[in-house]
């Protein structure tokens, strides 16, 4: 018999509730859906069982194998506040463009020079943007292999100051959005944003 | 461009037609313009010129407008003087001679030709200061064109402008004293264009010489 | 009145004695900028933009945070960014604060031609009046720091006013309100002194950054901005923050030697010719005047 007679399962867990946790009854590390590499700590439960994936046709993943070899991340500006700071003059005065962040090393590689296009491709969609080449993100080595990963920051997206303007030239926009994965965590419903994987090229 | 130096009745002799003169009198206004709001950024004890000449923002805009036009009229001083200016044997012995001349002792000089060397060197130190004065004057009309890893021009230019201007200033001196106070009958050849055949055989006896057929010297 | 005037040590283009040099008790300030504890969050900017209700105007991409490559004439203090390697590999990224320095000898009050155009007060802030200012742009060129920056329409120049209107009145400059780290400090210059050398000798002592030091340039005089800076011995690596600063060399020899000359060349001339007429008069003083001749 073991110490922990007071669960009803008799075994232990974290001290929550009895299913409070749909995943198990300790944290433990899972990959992202979209990810570079297996799950060093179980390779045969790579990705989390029980993490919620949206059913539409929008909801395609890809792997390393269909070209998609950059990890991608999102994040924010200190510069601006989701969507809404598009719109304000001095935000917009202090970063007025999208852009996308590349280490020195992969723009080396691959001929990109600050200030060029490069278009960013996830099984979802495509975004299109000034690359701002960087010596703030390196390399990683995944099993062995280099891996690249870049940064999208999301603040802008169909109208505002700058996409007004985009659109009076006829250019097409795209919001970030449309590359990340609407996987959700099973507990917290925080969604995948922040770990897929891209291909970058040039345009 | 030539003209013809006229012996004129009554003993006078043409020495600069109107259009001439009209430059001259154009670089001359331009001139003192440029040297009282010159001034007038040059040293604080000077800067109320530039409120009796409409303030200090006026003169700062006008200033090098009217230095382009100043800038044009010595130009066409060259044009039309150059070839006269040009070095001769006879000036290295009048600058030997300076003792006499600062002495008013002209027959004690060799004979000067229709320029002698001392206005000689007062045009071409014109001339080179005015171009000096131009290319400086163009930076410090537009200093904020000038970037950051480029300042050195703007350090010459700040340092070479009053140090040309001073130049011009010290020229401009010496000719005011000698064509208005040493020289008698010298302003007159620039107002109504005609000096006296003792002037021009006084003072310029090389080209008293030439106009009276008296030799065959061409004109330097 | 008199108290404004009596709030002035130093006058651009000024002829004689200035009422306020050495006539008052008040202390100089300064504000203090710990770039090892700035962020790069910018608040500062949009405070200065903000409280000098400064008109906005277009920015490009150009591969940094840093929002634009230098001030202008409505933007007074920016934020530069770089990065940097370190020779172990390790990269730094490092922000600095730039807006005017307020020089204790300041390059532009010294090149400034017109009468009244800079001021320094007696608590060390070096101010624009615009309305006396003739556009010349000679401070451009007399600034080490490339503050003074130029509005071709109004043809005035702009910079940093270390907030005087708030200082003033007992506020601290809006820069200084708006930061959320508190890497930024105002007070006097003494305090903000012994603040920076005590973070210096912290970030030596107990964060691996030997070289960490102040930076108050004593080659104008000292600055009303003085920088903590984890390497004081490479201050270039912050926005090309020049590591001695002084007035540009043509702009002392201009305002110093060349005036003493060309003055007493001027002057000396004029008397000079005077004298030589005196002596020896017109060249035809000793003869009849030349016939016909007319002035």
């Amino acid at each position: 018999m073991g110490p922990f007679i007071m669960n009803p399962e008799g075994v232990g867990r974290i001290f929550a509730p009895l299913g409070a946790f749909a995943d198990g009854p300790f944290p433990t590390f899972y990959e992202p859906v979209e990810s570079p590499t297996d799950n060093l700590l179980h390779p045969k439960q790579t990705h989390n069982p029980v993490v919620k994936r949206y059913k539409t046709p929008f909801d395609k993943y890809g792997s390393v194998k269909d070209g998609f070899d950059v990890v991608c991340t999102t994040y924010r500006l200190t510069e601006h506040y989701h969507y809404w700071t598009k719109n304000n003059p001095m935000n917009v005065q202090l970063v007025p463009e999208p852009f996308v962040e590349i280490p020195e090393e992969m723009a080396r590689e691959r001929g990109i020079q600050g200030g060029d296009h490069v278009r960013v491709e996830s099984a979802r969609g495509e975004y299109t943007a000034k690359a701002m080449v960087t010596k703030r993100i390196k390399p990683m080595v995944i099993n062995g292999k280099k891996t690249y990963q870049i940064g999208i920051p999301i603040h802008w997206g169909y109208r505002g100051i700058w996409e007004d303007k985009q659109r009076e030239e006829g250019a097409h926009i795209t919001n970030v959005n449309v590359l990340s994965p609407t996987v959700i965590d099973p507990n917290a419903y925080t969604p995948e944003f922040k770990g897929f994987l891209v291909k970058v090229t040039k345009v | 461009m030539t003209h013809l130096d006229q012996v004129l009745p009554r003993g006078r002799v043409l020495r600069y037609p109107f259009s001439e003169r009209l430059n001259h009198w154009i670089a001359a206004f331009s001139y003192i313009y440029l040297l009282l709001t010159g001034l007038a950024f040059w040293s604080p004890w000077c800067f109320w010129i530039a409120a009796v000449l409409g303030g200090g923002q006026v003169s700062r805009t006008l200033h090098p407008w009217v230095g382009l036009i100043f800038f044009l009229a010595v130009m066409r001083m060259y044009q039309l003087w150059a070839p006269q200016m040009k070095a001769a044997p006879v000036d290295k012995e009048w600058w030997r001679s300076l003792e006499h001349y600062i002495g008013n002792e002209d027959d004690k000089m060799p004979p000067a030709g229709r320029y002698n060397a001392g206005q000689k060197a007062l045009f071409w130190s014109f001339f080179y200061c005015a171009i000096i004065l131009l290319l400086t004057g163009i930076v410090l009309w537009f200093p904020e064109q000038i970037p950051w890893n480029l300042r050195w021009v703007r350090y010459i230019a700040v340092f070479l402008h009053p140090v040309a201007a001073l130049a011009t200033i010290a020229n401009f001196l010496i000719h005011i004293y000698m064509s208005v106070f040493a020289e008698r009958g010298a302003f007159g050849s620039v107002i109504r264009g005609d000096v006296s055949l003792e002037f021009a055989k006084r003072y310029h006896p090389g080209w008293y010489e030439e106009i009276t057929g008296g030799s065959s010297k061409p004109r330097k | 009145m008199s108290q404004a005037t009596l709030r002035v040590q130093k006058i651009s283009g000024h002829a004689g004695t200035v009422p306020g040099e050495d006539t008052q008790r008040q202390y100089t300030v300064a504000k203090l900028v710990d770039t090892t504890t700035c962020i790069g969050c910018k608040a500062c900017e949009v405070a200065c933009v903000e409280w000098n209700d400064m008109p906005f105007s277009p920015t490009t991409f150009d591969n940094t945070y840093q929002t634009m490559p230098e001030t202008r004439w409505n933007y007074w203090n920016l934020i530069t960014f770089d990065e940097h390697e370190k020779e172990d590999g390790s990269l730094m990224w490092l922000m600095r604060k730039n807006q005017c320095m307020h020089c204790a000898e300041p390059g532009c009050l010294a090149a400034c031609p017109s009468d009244g155009a800079i001021v320094q007060y007696t608590n060390g802030i070096v101010d624009f009046q615009q309305d006396k200012c003739i556009g010349c742009g000679y401070c451009i060129s007399g600034c080490p720091f490339n503050i003074p920056k130029f509005n071709k329409e109004t043809k005035r120049v702009y910079k940093c006013t270390l907030c005087t209107d708030r200082v003033s009145e007992g506020l601290e400059p809006a820069c200084i309100k708006a930061c959320p780290t508190g890497c930024l400090h105002f007070g006097s210059k003494e305090d903000m002194l012994v603040l920076a050398n005590e973070r210096a000798k912290q970030l030596k002592d107990h964060y691996s950054f030997p070289n960490a030091g102040v930076y108050d340039p004593q080659g104008v005089g000292g600055t009303g901005v003085i920088y903590v800076l984890h390497d004081a011995t490479q201050p270039e690596l912050y926005g090309g923050l020049p590591s001695n600063p002084t007035i540009p060399l043509m702009v002392k020899l201009w305002k110093g030697p060349l005036k003493w000359l060309g003055n007493i060349a001027m002057v000396g001339g004029i008397l000079g010719l005077f004298v030589h007429y005196l002596r020896f008069g017109p060249k035809d003083r000793d003869e009849t005047p030349s016939e016909g001749a007319r002035p």
